[in-house]
């Protein structure tokens, strides 16, 4: 399974050089374009990584190892940008840049927010806060006792930032280097809505000419050795040599002067741009939409779909996640292919796999006709959605495969054994044992599926069946459109599903400890 | 006249709503070892993470060679600066770091030198580009000390440093630490909850006891055989060794040490053995007399029979203040 799923896409791409001529709405590509796309692709994932990376340092040093007046709550906030979903971010830092939104008048731009610049400010946005989580991992990972050493041996916070973490940061920095850059190569939203001529966009745009497999075939070249460098860093993660233990956290440096100011500035980019300019932007679109009397397109279809299409899609992706995470748990030396697989098959841009469905359907299509009742193959599996739940699962097996497999491993085997011991049939231990252990770790893995798929963009906009949207796709419409009450409209109710789910997610967490 | 290594005046300490420390004093001379005896929870460690600043006391007051280094909850040192030497239970050694780079982390200059000649008092010879992790227990400790040691600090603060060595090990680094202690004059406060280690290694040794909500208070302080011999509570008496308490008609209260009462057997005598256990060396027998149950040690060639009748006499008791139950 996780092999076809993985070679289906690749397959898609093969497929689509051999789509008849009639499929050929655009022109040829203009192949010399093609390497300066490649390479802007790899410079934005440099410059986002690396930024993103240095912000996102500060900022988990700042949050593990000082005290400041506001600094719980910044570090708290500082989090919130991962709920935005890029383009939507990107869509609204594109609005209040321009010349005439508000940012772009108090700032006098002269020209529009759009292109590389602006790209690689929107996703280090989006992405530092990866970078925070992981350094923040590896800051805790440093036990406090060699701290106190340090410090009761006169080391000031630099050199013990300098000799204690940076040697234990090395390989953290490495991984989220290599993630960061995986996921800006990936990134469809921000690229499109803010029209940075990258390879995902360039695949999209050329979705139905002849050659646009060679453009697929550049993006498969990007993201398969990076994936091979995460995994071989994952894979060679050798556990840190610790000889202490953690323990209660050693009393935090304060902050004062420069640093502190410096502390706020960081604070001010990430919060300010990525969580209050965003929410406030929406608010005041809608509001402003309101007074001016716009018409307002229909929202309730659009919020009934996402519902939908994340309900169902979560649960799909949760089944198909439990085949490989419980072969793996029984066979763990040979499950490390099948766990390459997963991970590989999610690696791949949403445009990348929606573009492979497509064509591979499209080739489906012409060789098996018409089947029952005068319907199409494609009609029909079309209609129920049937590629797009396929889309979401190639997406999110890996997000699903990472939360089910621990949850399967949480059954304590001796509960089983007593439990057979003791006479339990089949079926009750499976509902009396195996469901109550598993539980916490799956209901907490559904709803951040389903944050996942409410958010996703290109699978959903290439393979939604035709006549619906999502609130996803409204947005992207709505900023096409230059439609801002619609897109405010439309991002606040996915924000606002998201919070849900996310407090849901937090809620049961909580009680589980 | 000298500055005390580290004194302790009032010092009192609150993790939120809840007293810790209460109104501990103590004062450290030049070359003496004074080791803190407490439960666990008593307030032992945060005592001993108060001197070297990793936690801020509450009230009270703490100076280091005269300096005062925090004073009525405000932190006046970091504690980079006051420059104590810390062995820790996990020994906290950089394990990215070679054992010479290990002692000379907190060298100003390059101290080759003085690494040199720590290396050869705690015989560390032929360690010195291994890594931490490739070496034994008691090896780790022993670069551990060096560490600490090698800045020349005033005060070294011993957080449980014995607690992950074996049972030999533990006597041998510790008789170390008691030496360069005593050679170099430096003050050094042992946090342990192990009573053997306390009373066997230390010049004085105080004890940390907590009494109802009140938090934790230094109960006695003085040499190990006054504190042990001579305990002032039952705390102190139950801390430092095997005890049992009795009440006189009087009712007085007294504790009484195992090997400090002997049992002799007399058909019809007021005292009765209840229980026996087979200590290797002796037998521990549990008598029971009309002021309580009394935990006396027997010879092996000489034990009572269980149920057996007799007197009790005991050779020295410690007048104590009433139990409370």
């Amino acid at each position: 399974m996780v092999l076809g799923l993985g070679l289906l896409p690749i397959a898609g791409i093969g497929l689509s050089a051999y789509q008849p001529p009639g499929l050929v709405v655009l022109p040829s590509l203009d192949l010399a374009r093609l390497g300066p796309v490649v390479l802007r692709s790899l410079a934005l994932a440099l410059c986002v990584s690396s930024l993103s990376l240095v912000l996102g340092t500060a900022l988990a040093w700042l949050a593990e190892k000082t005290r400041y007046p506001g600094s719980v709550i910044f570090a708290r906030l500082g989090v919130l940008p991962l709920a935005i979903p890029s383009y939507l971010l990107a869509g609204i830092l594109r609005e209040e840049f321009a010349p005439a939104g508000t940012l772009g008048g108090w700032l006098g731009s002269l020209d529009g927010f759009t292109g590389f610049g602006p790209c690689v400010v929107v996703l280090t946005l989006a992405c530092t806060p990866y970078a925070q989580i992981l350094v923040s991992a590896g800051l805790r990972a440093i036990p406090v006792s060699e701290e106190e050493a340090a410090r009761s041996l006169g080391a000031g916070a630099g050199r013990r930032f300098w000799v204690l973490g940076v040697p234990r940061l090395r390989p953290t920095w490495a991984f989220a280097l290599m993630l960061i850059a995986l996921y800006v190569i990936s990134d469809f939203g921000a690229v499109a809505v803010l029209d940075c001529r990258v390879l995902t966009w360039e695949l999209y745009n050329a979705r139905g000419a002849r050659d646009a497999y060679r453009i697929a075939l550049a993006v498969v070249a990007c993201v398969i050795p990076l994936f091979a460098l995460i995994r071989g860093l994952q894979g060679s993660g050798e556990p840190q040599v610790t000889l202490g233990v953690g323990r209660s956290a050693s009393s935090p440096l304060r902050l004062r002067g420069a640093p502190l100011l410096l502390a706020y500035c960081a604070h001010a980019f990430i919060v300010g741009l990525g969580v209050i300019v965003p929410v406030l932007s929406l608010i005041r679109w809608v509001v402003l939409g309101w007074s001016a009397g716009a018409n307002f397109a229909p929202i309730g279809p659009q919020l009934l779909v996402t519902l939908v299409c994340a309900t169902v899609g979560a649960a799909v992706i949760l089944a198909a996640s439990f085949l490989p995470a419980s072969f793996v748990q029984q066979a763990p030396r040979r499950g490390r292919w099948v766990e390459q697989g997963v991970y590989l098959t999610s690696s791949l841009p949403g445009v990348l796999v929606a573009f492979g469905i497509l064509h591979l359907s499209l080739f489906l299509e012409r060789r098996l006709g018409t089947a029952l009742g005068g319907e199409s193959l494609w009609d029909f599996l079309d209609r129920l959605g049937g590629f797009l739940l396929l889309g979401y699962v190639m997406r999110f097996l890996s997000q699903g495969y990472a939360a089910v497999r621990p949850a399967i491993g949480a059954v304590d085997r001796r509960m089983l054994e007593a439990a057979r011991s003791l006479g339990v049939t089949r079926l009750r231990r499976l509902a009396r044992v195996w469901l109550p252990a598993m539980a916490p770790g799956l209901s907490a893995a559904y709803l951040l599926l389903f944050i996942s798929v409410a958010k996703e963009l290109p699978v959903t906009l290439m393979l939604l069946p035709a006549g619906s949207q999502t609130l996803a796709y409204r947005i992207f419409d709505a900023h096409s459109e230059a439609s801002l009450p619609d897109a405010g409209w439309a991002g606040l109710l996915l924000l606002g599903t998201v919070g849900v789910a996310q407090g849901l997610v937090t809620l049961g967490g909580r009680r589980v400890r | 006249m000298f500055d005390s290594p580290l004194e302790f005046q009032d010092v009192g300490h609150c993790y939120g709503e809840q007293l810790v420390l209460s109104e501990v004093n103590l004062s450290l001379a030049p070359g003496e070892l004074v080791s803190v005896l407490g439960a666990s929870g008593s307030g032992k460690s945060t005592l001993l993470r108060t001197a070297a600043g990793f936690v801020t006391p509450t009230s009270g007051s703490i100076r280091l060679s005269g300096r005062v280094v925090v004073s009525g909850g405000v932190e006046r040192v970091a504690p980079e600066e006051r420059r104590v030497g810390m062995m820790f239970q996990d020994f906290a050694l950089f394990p990215h770091m070679t054992v010479a780079e290990n002692i000379g982390f907190g060298l100003r200059e390059s101290g080759e030198a003085r690494i040199r000649e720590l290396v050869g008092v705690l015989g560390l010879d032929g360690l010195e580009e291994r890594m931490p992790g490739s070496l034994s227990g008691g090896q780790q400790q022993r670069v551990g000390l060096a560490r600490a040691l090698a800045p020349k600090p005033a005060l070294l603060l011993l957080d449980e440093p014995f607690a992950n060595l074996e049972g030999a090990l533990r006597f041998e680094i510790g008789r170390e630490v008691l030496r360069i202690v005593e050679q170099e004059r430096i003050g050094a406060l042992l946090v342990t909850h192990d009573r053997e280690e306390a009373l066997g290694l230390a010049h004085r040794v105080a004890v940390l006891a907590a009494e109802g909500s009140t938090g934790s208070r230094l109960e006695q302080v003085g040499p190990p055989e006054t504190v042990y011999r001579w305990p002032r509570t039952a705390a102190v008496a139950s801390l430092t060794g095997r005890v049992s308490f009795t009440e006189n008609e009087m009712q007085r209260w007294s504790s009484v040490r195992p090997h400090e009462a002997t049992f002799s057997p007399r058909e019809g005598g007021p005292a009765r053995v209840v229980e026996r256990r087979y200590m290797g060396a002796s037998w521990e027998i549990t008598v029971a007399t009309p002021g309580g149950e009394v935990l006396v040690d027997a010879p092996t060639d000489a034990v009572p029979s269980l149920g057996a009748h007799g007197d009790l006499l005991v050779h020295v008791e410690t007048v104590i203040p009433p139990l409370t139950p």
